[in-house]
């Protein structure tokens, strides 16, 4: 009882904590890669501090989705992250198909986002909207089929449950994690707008997808967005994380193991996401798609090794 | 029974009376009859759905009816009383959105009265349990609703909408009939009481009776590929009509496949999995259809056939719980679509009227033309966001609570033995997706473009919020959205007696299968009350960081260019371009372009129009082929009167023989 405990608490400093510090892991990868030193990692959380001690420039048209959007996101980002066991294990929350409320959330955080794209009248912030809605949609679907190669193996449909029963199935388990932690991997690149979907780092407003939804942020409003894309990102690396803890540590590992190895691969997210921006251009728009249909590719490959390894010596 | 059926007579008098009153007093008094109507039949209706315990009554006509039962169990309740209280508040609507059409030489008399036949019609046909009296109910509620959707008659568009209507009603009318021939013959007489047995007793038969009613019911229903009906009738009608068809009317199709369920008894696998394919089809062309439409009563039009294909995944869910013998299956699959039929009712006709409300203002239904109504109409705005949320089922509103039951429901499959369940259950979940996912797509486009941004018309800058008799039925709407989502499991108590009426269980066994998805609805229900509160004290954080502080307002960024234009906003089009081309049928509609060859500027124009698949591969070849085959019998009526002369003498020499040999 009390390890759950422990667990969970550690968990929500994960959830609040590591967000910012990951950002800077991956630029200061980024920076290696290039040939800089880079800032310290804890640059971005620098970042969020001075924005918040900012006053704001509203755009004319804007109105109450556009002042309440960045709050309704990251809520949506730190309440996703409750649902997930961030140490292994237990999740702050949970009860069955707490899987589809994590993704419907996310969703409402994407939703808000885009009508407050909308609402400023900018034609790039449309552009932006309407591809972060087209790239949503085709996310969504490869979410639901990863989870449900998992599910196939659980039997209990509810997150925690679902990450820590790829354990005790062997190599098909270890198969499994590796397939889904892959897909989550892709589900990281494109939720949180990264390359090769999306570059952050971009300066032309044509070639944006999420800055180009932002440009008319500022001050405080523009630090919640910065946070929940970072909070997001730890969440579904976490998920991964999950993966791992129950496939490489033995049932009952100390918490300090727990809670080293979900750190662990947080840090090995960040330092994959940092390689994959130096080293990868951006996809052309046209290619994103493919790019995203790897997840449900993943998904369906998890599926269809479930499905042999439990019926194939029966044909 | 005898207040429902003094609330249909008072439904029907009240339509009959505002014959004698001014066109302007004519809606204030259908209205008072329909809410007096709606009292007397909730208070009928309610106590059925709390106890479960049926009230009946009986009456003895002639041949061909016979003795013809009504009936109200709790399924038939729970639809009486959404149709009684929808039909108020689109009555209430129609007073002020039929304001402007007053003395134009519109029928305006026969439309009250066509609008009492056709929530009267409504109400019978969910109570009645005879065949005969269910298919007259059952026609007056499609020509009804015809004349309804006619009302403004001088548009060709119109006549034709509703021309096409009424002929798909009565394709669908066909299998219902035959359907209902084939199982009266079996049980001996038209009582449905008889039809299990006929049902039961011969299986080929049986099937084929089942087979024509679940068809003759997916016509009214909408479901692919008998929705083309849809986005004409809904487009052309009236909004409280569009309202009223949408929200209800077409339910009382889904009312028919539940009753045709309960009578068939248990059925096979195929049935269930039939079901669930036709329904992720159904879903997922609404949906797609839903994205190309620049008529904003179109596009809902088709999320209602997206909607129709929801409840008939929990439908087909609940059908294959039933015949794997899992009741929780059953349970989580009927309850979600029964749930998603409420759900629907309430945010379609939600949707219906703010679109209705913005139609009367700016005479356009066509988004393009709009933007920026949130600051013109802010009311109708707020009501258009809550309904929004609700139709992409997105936390905490009611839409979300009932695809969650779908949800499990499909993840149920996931923990079966067999390979073919289990994959069935992955395609479940990312159809599901697929849908709600492109839904978010189709409605932050229909919102976004529509009610934020700049005006890109001047009809949309000089829109103002309409009169408060159109607000109030948007407000009770929206209300009810945030309400079924938050007390979820009050709601599912409530209906749950009808879903046991579905299962055949009721008492203590009905309350043990039903506590576990109760459970459920209520946990979710607290879990998303967190996500409620982080919200809400992110967002008071930071009002209260920028009290003091410099807000300024500017400009929006458009990369330093100073002369900005409304139209250089993203349109409806470009929207949803990228994901059309993606699944190539950004090209299925027909496109004229009329470029300038010359050497010199000339002018130029370029027209796209979108077009139906099933209209154009099933419904204009086979009207083509019905012509061509009939124009091979027009010989028989050449015009000539000695040919006519000819017909009737030997039809004369025929009868002669007949009698002089027979």
């Amino acid at each position: 009882m009390e390890t759950t405990l422990l667990l969970k608490l550690s968990g929500i400093l994960i959830l609040v904590l590591a967000p910012l510090p990951l950002l800077g892991l991956i630029g200061k990868v980024k920076s290696l890669w290039a040939g800089r030193k880079g800032p310290s990692i804890l640059q971005p959380v620098h970042d969020v501090v001075r924005l918040l001690k900012k006053g704001e420039v509203v755009s004319i048209p804007t109105g109450l989705i556009f002042a309440a959007a960045p709050s309704i996101q990251l809520a949506a980002a730190l309440f996703a992250g409750l649902l997930v066991p961030m140490t292994g294990g237990a999740s702050v929350i949970s009860f069955q198909g707490d899987f589809v409320v994590f993704s419907y959330v996310l969703a409402l955080g994407k939703l808000a986002g885009i009508l407050a794209a909308m609402e400023s009248g900018s034609s790039f912030e449309g552009m932006g909207a309407a591809r972060e809605a087209f790239f949503s949609s085709l996310a969504e679907p490869g979410f639901f089929v990863l989870v449900g190669s998992l599910a196939a193996i659980a039997g209990t449909p509810s997150f925690s449950d679902l990450l820590v029963s790829v354990s005790g199935h062997g190599s098909l388990g270890l198969l499994v994690a590796a397939l889904g932690s892959a897909g989550f991997f892709v589900m990281l690149l494109t939720e949180c707008s990264r390359l090769p979907v999306d570059d952050p780092a971009t300066h032309l407003e044509l070639t944006m997808v999420h800055e180009a939804m932002i440009l008319d942020y500022s001050g405080p409003d523009l630090a919640y967005i910065q946070y929940a894309v970072a909070v997001k990102m730890t969440v579904i690396a976490s998920l991964a994380a999950a993966l791992a803890g129950a496939v490489l540590l033995p049932a009952g590992a100390p918490v300090p193991a727990s809670i080293a190895l979900s750190l662990g691969v947080l840090a090995v997210a960040g330092v994959g996401v940092g390689c994959v921006e130096s080293l990868m251009a951006r996809l052309r728009l046209r290619l994103v798609p493919q790019f995203i249909f790897l997840m449900t590719a993943f998904g369906f490959l998890a599926l269809a090794s479930i499905l042999i390894s439990r019926f194939g010596g029966a044909a | 029974m005898s207040l429902f059926f003094a609330g249909i007579a008072v439904l029907v008098l009240g339509g009959l009376v505002t014959v004698f009153f001014r066109e302007s007093g004519k809606l204030q008094v259908f209205c008072v009859a329909a809410g007096v109507s709606a009292v007397l039949v909730c208070s009928q209706a309610v106590p059925v759905l709390v106890s479960g315990t049926i009230a009946g009554f009986s009456v003895d006509l002639s041949e061909p009816f016979g003795s013809v039962r009504f009936e109200i169990d709790p399924l038939s309740a729970f639809f009486v009383i959404l149709i009684a209280v929808q039909s108020f508040l689109a009555s209430l609507y129609a007073i002020g959105y039929l304001k402007p059409y007053r003395n134009t030489g519109r029928p305006m008399t026969s439309h009250v009265l066509f609008l009492s036949v056709l929530v009267a019609s409504m109400l019978l046909v969910v109570t009645v349990r005879n065949a005969i009296a269910f298919l007259v109910f059952w026609e007056a509620m499609s020509i009804s609703s015809s004349f309804l959707v006619a009302f403004e008659h001088e548009k060709k568009e119109t006549v034709q909408a509703a021309i096409y209507y009424v002929t798909a009603m009565h394709i669908g009318f066909l299998f219902l009939v035959a359907g209902f021939v084939l199982v009266s013959l079996r049980s001996g007489n038209p009582d449905f009481a008889g039809f299990a047995n006929a049902f039961a007793s011969d299986g080929a038969a049986g099937t084929l009776a089942f087979a024509l009613f679940l068809i003759g019911f997916a016509f009214k229903a909408g479901f692919a590929p008998f929705h083309t009906w849809l986005p004409r009738a809904h487009s052309s009608a009236p909004t409280h009509v569009s309202a009223l068809m949408s929200g209800v009317m077409i339910k009382t199709g889904i009312y028919g496949m539940l009753r045709t369920i309960i009578a068939a008894g248990k059925p096979g696998p195929a049935a269930g999995a039939a079901v669930l394919a036709v329904s992720v089809v159904t879903a997922i062309i609404g949906i797609i259809y839903s994205l190309q439409q620049k008529d904003m009563k179109k596009a809902l039009a088709y999320s209602s056939v997206e909607n129709i294909g929801i409840i008939g995944i929990g439908i087909g869910i609940g059908m294959l719980g039933l015949s794997f013998g899992d009741r929780t299956m059953a349970v989580l699959g009927f309850s979600g679509a029964l749930f998603h039929t409420l759900n629907h009712s309430l945010f379609k006709s939600l949707l219906f009227y703010c679109v209705g409300a913005v139609y009367g203002q700016t005479h356009t239904r066509n988004m393009e033309l709009l933007g920026g109504l949130s600051k013109k109409m802010p009311m109708t705005s707020h009501f258009a966001f809550v309904g929004i949320l609700s139709i992409c089922a997105l936390p905490p509103f009611n839409g979300f609570y009932s695809e969650f039951l779908l949800y499990i429901g499909g993840a149920r499959f996931l923990g079966f033995a067999g390979p073919v369940s289990i994959v069935i259950g992955a395609l479940i979940l990312a159809s599901l997706a697929f849908v709600g996912s492109t839904a978010v797509l189709g409605f932050t486009r229909l919102y976004g473009i529509a009610f934020l941004g700049n005006p890109r018309s001047v009809a949309a800058e000089k829109a103002n919020e309409p009169e408060g008799v159109m607000l109030v039925p948007a407000a009770i709407a929206a209300f009810l959205c945030l309400a079924a989502g938050v007390f979820a499991s009050a709601f599912f108590s409530l209906f749950s007696t009808a879903v046991g009426g579905i299962l055949g269980i009721e008492g203590f066994e009905a309350s043990e299968a039903f506590a576990p998805s109760r459970e459920l609805l209520s946990q979710l229900s607290l879990a998303l009350l967190v996500f409620v509160a982080i919200a809400a004290i992110l967002f008071l954080m930071r009002t209260v960081m920028l009290r003091g502080r410099s807000v300024t307002r500017h400009t929006t960024w458009g990369c330093g260019y100073p002369d900005y234009n409304p139209r250089m906003q993203y349109t409806a089009s470009s929207f949803v371009s990228s994901y059309l081309k993606l699944y190539g049928i950004g090209r299925s509609g027909k496109k004229k372009a009329d470029a300038p060859m010359a050497l010199f500027p000339s002018e130029a124009s370029r027209e796209a129009s979108f077009r139906d698949f099933v209209d154009h591969r099933i419904v204009d070849p086979a009207g083509k082929l019905i012509e061509k085959l009939l124009s091979l019998l027009g010989w028989i009526q050449s015009g000539k009167i000695q040919q006519y002369i000819l017909y009737g003498l030997l039809a004369l020499l025929a009868s002669a023989i007949f009698v002089t040999v027979v």
